[in-house]
């Protein structure tokens, strides 16, 4: 992801801890509908996004002074993301466990049921495909695939190798061709 | 491998949002940045009222210090023997004591009475508790 004017200034608020509420709006205006997006192919309803989204960007501000300019502030808002919508769902799973399905019907029912969501049989197949993938494999898919980020981003966002992601990548490749083979 | 050949992917045709709603998204969260950067005015009601309840404790604590005539006899008491001391007439104060304890003394008929019996007084002794051997050894002394 090219970096911008504007994110380049914005970096340089966060790294000089000057980031007001007034310039918050700004951060709030650049990376809304990305940060919302993302966390909407991780908790799939509108509802969900909506909360955790907004939640995101408390966190963020609560922990502004942490950014140190380490990394981009893309991938420092990406990594906050990516954590907090798998917490909503772990919280969400444990709430509503059910061992016969592990969740993944439960959350397809949830899907379906989501007056925002209008997808066809194809569309919720390959949803319930990524969700019959382990937690890291399906992170790293939906952000090499869905977001098209570099391993090196990813590998800043997921606190992994990028030979690991790589692999991860791989494996889910062919796990989701061989489940989308079996169901069709 | 183009896994977009054989994957639909996420279709934001089918994911939609409500109209308006980033526009909305943006007040919501500026609303809860400034609730955040700000106190509630719940704790400051309560940090005041702390403070008011504090300082009336205060208040009504000193006046009944201040109204209570105990407290200044007191006072005054201390003022008073502390002058006593640095002026010396302590040692007229207990050489007074000394001679109201006399008078008491000479009061007591019993301690006075210079016709008491060796064997009553003994007896006395021995009712107050005191054993025969110290008084015995007492006598031996003289």
């Amino acid at each position: 992801m090219i970096k911008s004017q504007e994110e380049k200034e914005l970096e340089s608020l966060f790294t000089q801890q000057k980031v007001t509420p007034e310039y918050f709006s700004l951060v709030v205006h650049v990376y809304k509908e990305r940060v919302y997006w993302l966390v909407r192919k991780i908790v799939l309803t509108h509802e969900d996004a909506n909360d955790v989204t907004q939640e995101v960007f408390i966190r963020i501000w609560e922990k502004k002074h942490q950014f140190n300019g380490n990394s981009r502030l893309f991938t420092w808002i990406y990594r906050i993301a990516t954590n907090m919508a798998l917490e909503h769902l772990r919280k969400n799973k444990n709430k509503n466990h059910s061992s016969l399905s592990d969740g993944v019907e439960d959350r397809i029912f949830q899907l379906q049921a989501d007056t925002y969501f209008s997808g066809d049989d194809a569309e919720l197949k390959f949803q319930k495909a990524l969700l019959t993938l382990p937690e890291k494999q399906r992170m790293v898919f939906q952000l090499k695939y869905f977001e098209e980020l570099k391993y090196e981003e990813i590998s800043q966002i997921l606190d992994t190798s990028v030979g690991a992601l790589k692999a991860s990548y791989h494996h889910a490749n062919e796990k989701l061709k061989a489940f989308l083979k079996a169901v069709d | 491998m183009d896994n977009k050949k054989y994957i639909p992917g996420f279709d934001k045709e089918s994911f939609q949002v409500p109209d308006g709603y980033f526009e909305q998204l943006s007040k919501n969260i500026e609303q809860k940045i400034a609730e955040e950067s700000t106190p509630p005015i719940r704790s400051v009601n309560k940090q005041l009222w702390s403070v008011i309840s504090i300082a009336a404790t205060l208040f009504i604590g000193f006046g009944i210090w201040w109204l209570t005539p105990a407290s200044t006899t007191t006072s005054s008491a201390s003022i008073a023997t502390s002058e006593i001391i640095e002026s010396g007439e302590l040692d007229d104060l207990l050489l007074q004591q000394e001679d109201a304890i006399l008078a008491l003394v000479e009061e007591q008929p019993l301690l006075h009475n210079e016709d008491l019996s060796f064997e009553e007084i003994s007896d006395y002794l021995i009712q107050e508790g005191v054993s025969e051997s110290d008084i015995y050894n007492y006598l031996e002394s003289y």
